[in-house]
Formats: structure tokens, sequence, C-alpha cells
């Protein structure tokens, strides 16, 4: 009989959070006992270690839950469903490329004055557009259509709406 | 009422009715909730007055919950977690090709509900303000406490991940500055966290890019939907059920009003109520009951008056739409609480208005364009999920207009996304990031005073209500340990 599984999920989470809560009481006392202000009461570092202590006994609840499911035999929960954790990660990479060149290019404004309003084209609007064409297509979106107008589409209402219309900046 | 007709202007009406729109495809819309679409409004409505905010957030929140149903009767979605009853009668009528007239039932119910839930917090939001003026720090704290509680036990199947999704939402409330001596805490030289963590980016992440994540993780980026015929149905012969609906709207409104508990809950519980309190449906439940659908849309549209009036009051929320909404009244300078109705009395028929004008546009466009839009609604994931993205960038940059709140977003998209699939609710989470600082300012203030009392015991826990929170507290606490548990359930059988 095996006593304790670490593949098990509430073992590994149970060890996870009380590693959390070990960090999280260790920064709340070595902060208290470099702060000037000795009263508890009155001390920011409280709560964090109530919160700490809290932690710790559901970390251990959910540890000894864990080793009473490998006891009993239990399996950790799984779906019949097909699950595509790759799907995740390339979406993931996708939208770190769209942040990061949100965040690091420097396209030229360009102004279009359109009768009453003007509409500024940059960053946002050009990497939205390639961003929506690339996530589509990687989610299996073909037809081109789709590809071409939904990128542009959305790109151009949302600069209309909200950089135009409501005066809310755009990255 | 003559405040609340006076705050009705054009303007106001337009906002409520576009609020009510958006509500309409947002909430049928599976893969959009309205904690997302609120979450997003925030963001937009920064800037604007705090009525014309209301008058948008309301109409998203009085349409969207009641616009689940229209995809869970319509291709068997829920478009929204509170609707999930609603599919086991509402497609199969579908399936039978009587889709119109379980969309008919929604809409009627849905209106019943709300409305019932919006009388009873006008009636009952005064009343409850002049106890929540009698409450000391102590029992803000455990008031607070008992929401997490509650929420932690109702949200999830297993209490310990309830509450550690609670107390991952105290950690990172805390970053910042604290409440009271506004001393740095847990912020590491990161520049960016000294000011805290916004709550809009932190919600549109949970509830916005973690979805979009989770859907292509279960890789069901299509849905089927059925054909539509118009039926017709008369309004007395839909009517008569109006006992059940008030009873199920009753149980919605205390449902809403507890802490957490929410539409999913009370949908679930007048469900239960229904099959045994109708001896004669009219089919099987679960085989296209009308009834079933009765219940389910009464309930968890009453939810909504009950969500508010604990928000409004004592500045708990109900559910997650209402931690939102919360979110809104402190961007805009308003402290929900016991003096909120005397002090933002504007702002509470604002409230009240958008809220009955909503249910309005529901009635109208539930009838009149829900059954047209099954089209629209079965937009395929794969390009849906791209325009979220998008969506999410937009709103979480737009509340600080800094990228570092997109890092935030995307950051907590994928603490949503983990967090889901190892069966970690995130409604705690948000409580807990919401009502953070309350706490943990009123803990302090409870304790301080406390320490210059002769007994300190009885200064912190002598008080009436603090009595009464803390054995309610207790009371939930102690119910879900499994020991107790397993003895609770063999008494009651």
């Amino acid at each position: 009989m095996k006593s304790m599984d670490l593949s098990n999920h509430s073992i590994q989470e149970g060890i996870f959070f009380l590693f959390l809560s070990a960090c999280l009481f260790w920064y709340g006392m070595d902060s208290y006992s470099n702060s000037f202000n000795k009263d508890w009461s009155q001390s920011p570092y409280l709560f964090p270690v109530l919160v700490s202590l809290l932690m710790a006994v559901l970390a251990v609840s959910l540890f000894y839950q864990g080793v009473k499911q490998t006891k009993d035999g239990v399996e950790n929960e799984s779906s019949s469903t097909k699950k595509c954790t790759v799907q995740v990660l390339v979406v993931l990479g996708i939208t770190l490329l769209y942040y990061v060149a949100l965040a690091v290019l420097k396209i030229p404004y360009v102004t279009f004055g359109i009768l009453a309003w003007s509409l500024t084209i940059s960053n946002f609007e050009i990497v939205t557009v390639v961003f929506l064409f690339a996530m589509m297509f990687y989610l299996g979106v073909r037809k081109l259509p789709i590809l071409i107008l939904v990128p542009i589409g959305t790109s151009l209402f949302l600069s209309v709406t909200f950089r135009a219309m409501l005066h809310v900046l755009l990255p | 009422m003559a405040e609340m007709l006076s705050i009705m202007d054009p303007r106001f009406i337009i906002l409520v009715f576009v609020g009510s729109v958006a509500g309409l495809f947002v909430g049928s819309i599976p893969g959009l909730s309205v904690s997302m679409a609120t979450a997003l409004l925030v963001s937009i409505t920064y800037t604007w007055e705090t009525t014309d905010a209301l008058a948008m957030i309301m109409g998203v929140y009085v349409v969207g919950v009641f616009s689940g149903a229209v995809s869970a009767i319509l291709i068997n979605i829920p478009g929204a977690p509170s609707s999930v009853v609603t599919t086991l009668d509402g497609y199969p009528l579908s399936k039978k090709g009587e889709a119109y007239k379980a969309l008919y039932y929604a809409t009627i119910y849905s209106f019943i509900g709300s409305v019932f839930g919006l009388v009873c917090l006008w009636l009952l939001a005064k009343p409850v303000s002049q106890i929540a003026i009698k409450f000391r720090p102590m029992d803000y704290f455990l008031l607070a406490l008992f929401g997490l509680a509650t929420v932690g036990s109702v949200t999830a199947k297993n209490y310990s991940r309830g509450l550690i999704s609670a107390a991952i939402g105290l950690i990172i409330s805390m970053i910042g500055l604290d409440p009271l001596v506004g001393t740095q805490r847990l912020t590491f030289g990161i520049d960016g966290l000294k000011s805290g963590i916004n709550t809009v980016p932190a919600l549109v992440g949970l509830f916005g890019f973690a979805e979009v994540l989770s859907v292509v993780y279960d890789g069901q980026l299509k849905a089927t939907v059925l054909t539509m015929e118009k039926q017709k149905i008369s309004l007395k012969e839909a009517l008569k059920h109006w006992k059940l609906s008030l009873y199920t709207s009753t149980i919605g409104l205390v449902i809403g009003a507890l802490p957490g508990a929410g539409g999913p809950v009370a949908a679930f519980l007048s469900y239960n109520e229904a099959k045994r309190i109708v001896k004669k449906p009219s089919a099987p439940f679960g085989e296209g009951a009308v009834e079933g659908i009765v219940a389910s849309e009464s309930s968890n549209n009453a939810c909504i008056g009950g969500a508010l009036i604990p928000m409004l009051t004592l500045a708990v929320p109900g559910d997650a739409v209402t931690a939102i909404i919360l979110s809104v009244f402190y961007v805009h300078g308003l402290k929900p609480g016991p003096m909120f109705i005397r002090e933002s009395m504007s702002s509470f028929h604002a409230i009240l208005a958008g809220g009955f004008l909503a249910c309005v546009a529901m009635l109208f466009l539930g009838l009149l364009v829900a059954p047209r839009i099954s089209k629209l609604i079965s937009v395929p994931k794969n390009i849906l999920l791209p325009v979220v993205t998008v969506l999410c960038v937009v709103g979480s940059f737009a509340c600080n207009n800094r990228l570092f709140d997109v890092a935030l977003m995307f950051l907590f998209g994928l603490l949503g996304f983990l967090m889901r699939r190892r069966g970690y609710p995130g409604a705690p989470l948000v409580l807990a990031l919401v009502l953070g600082q309350t706490m943990d300012s009123n803990f302090r203030r409870a304790v301080s005073l406390a320490s210059v009392a002769d007994n300190q015991i009885l200064a912190m826990f002598g008080h009436p209500i603090t009595i009464v929170l803390l054995i309610c507290t207790l009371a939930v606490l102690l119910g879900n340990v499994p020991g107790v548990k397993k003895v609770l359930a063999k008494r009651s059988a």
C-alpha cells in the first residue's frame, strides 16, 4: 500500500502552498523585525502573517487529503475530452509577441482627417491586425475574406470607438 | 419614485439600452461573460459621469444575466454559469422544435425575477443600512470573512481549494501601500506594484483571458445551432406559473444576498424546489418542462437585486459582477456602506432606474431580438477568441494607460487558467481581492481599539452583531470540515 504519491495533485499543491505560506510568514516576520513600529496592532505586517498562517493550515489540509486519496487509491481527476496544452502554449506565445510588439515597436502615427473626427493609425492598429490574423490562422480559420476583414474591421472599430469617440487611450 | 423618474432623461435611457444590447450579445455568446464585459466597461467608463457609467453597467448586468439562457436554449451551451440549469429543460424543448416557446418563457420569467429583486432592493436597502450603521470594525472584518468562507464553500468541490483561492486573493490585495500607515508591502522594488494591483486588469485577466485559454485548452471551438420556428403563445397561458416564479425569485433574492453564492446556486436550489413542488409538470423535468425554465430564470435574475443589497449597504459584494461594480464605485469616488443611501442618493436611484429600464429593455430584446440572433451567437470561437484577447488588452490598458497593467492582465489570465484546471474557483479570489484592504484595515482598527480596553476579548467580540457574525462564520467554517460534514450527513439521513 502506497503511503504517499507525489504525482497526486493535492499533495503537490499542498507542498507548494505550504512553501508559499512559509515565504509569506518569513517576509512578514522579517519586515516586522526591521520596521520602526513594534506594535503588532498597528503593524502593516500583522495581516500578511495571519494570512500566511491561514494558508499553512489549508495547505496541510490539502496535503492530508492527498495522502488519504493515495491510500484509498483515488486517481487524479481527468476529463475524457481532448486537452490541447501545446495549443495553449502557442496562444500564449503569440499573445506575448503581441505584448512585446505593443511595448517595443515605434511605428509613426498617421492621422486621417475625415469630416468631423480624425482617425489615428499607430502601433496598436497595425500590430492588432497582424496579431488577429496570426491567431485566427493558428486556430484554424482558413477563409481569406474572414482572415482579412475581421482583423481590419476589429482594429478600425476599436480605434474609432475608443480613440475617436470615447477618448480612451490605446496602447 | 420622483427622483428615479428625474434621472431617466433621454441620455440615461439610451445608455441603459446600449448596455442592454451589449448585455444581450455578451451574455448569449458562450466564451464572453457578464463579469468580463462589466470589467471591460469599468475601464471604458473611467472618465464618465457616475450616473452614465451606472446606466450602462446596469443594462449589461440585468440583460447579460438573462441572455445566458439564449445560448443555453439554442445551442445547449449556457452563456453564463447561472444559466446552466436552463439547459436542462430549455435545450430538450428546442430539440422538440419549441425553441421559441422556451425563449418566451425564459424572457417573461427573467423579467419577473429581475423586477422582484429590484423592488426588494428598493424596499430593503434602507432598513439594512440602519442595521449596518451599528457595525463596528470587527463586524466588518467578520462579515467579509463570512463572505469568503461562504463563497469558498459554494463555488468549489473541495473547500480547502475554495479557501486557498480566497487566501491568494488576500495576498494579492496586500501588494502596494498598506491602507493605514502607507508602508509598502510585497512590492519587491517593482515600481509598477507600488500603487497596488488595480482590480481591472486582475478581473479582465481572470475572467477574460483565462476563458480564452480554457476554451483553447478544451479544444471546443465549434457549436451547432437549432432552427427556430415562431409559435403563438398566449401571455395568460405563460403567466400561470407566477406562484412558482415568486417562490423561486424569493430563493434567488436570499441566495443572491449571501456573499459569493450567486446565480448558479440559486438556480440549482430553485430547480430542485420546482421538482419537489410541481407534481404535474408540462413535461418530465429534464425533458422540456417549462416549470424548470421558470424556476431557473426567475431565481437567477432575482439574484441581481439580492446581490446589490449587501454591496450597497455593507460594501460586501454578493457575486463577481457586483464585486466589479463595487470597483466602479471606488473609481468614481463613491463609498458604498451604511451611509451610502443617505450620502449618494442619486447613485442609488441611478442603479434602481437603470435596473428597471434594463428590465423593460430585456423584455423587448428577449421577445423580439433574441429569437433572431441564433446565427450570430454561433460565431466560431476561433474568430471570437482572438478578438476577445484584443478587448482584454484594450480594457486593461485603458484603466491607467500603462502597459504594465496589460502584463498583469496576462499574468492573471494565466493564473486563472491554471486555477480552473486544478479546480480552484475564481470567485473567492476576486471577492478577496476587492475585500482584502477592508479586512486588513478593519481588523487592525478592531485590535487597536481593543488593546486599550480592560477586557480585550470582550471589547473585540462582545457586541451582539459581532457574536452573531462570529457564530455564522464559525458555523460555515466548521460545517465544511470533512469530519463534521460526515456527522451532519449521517444525522440528516
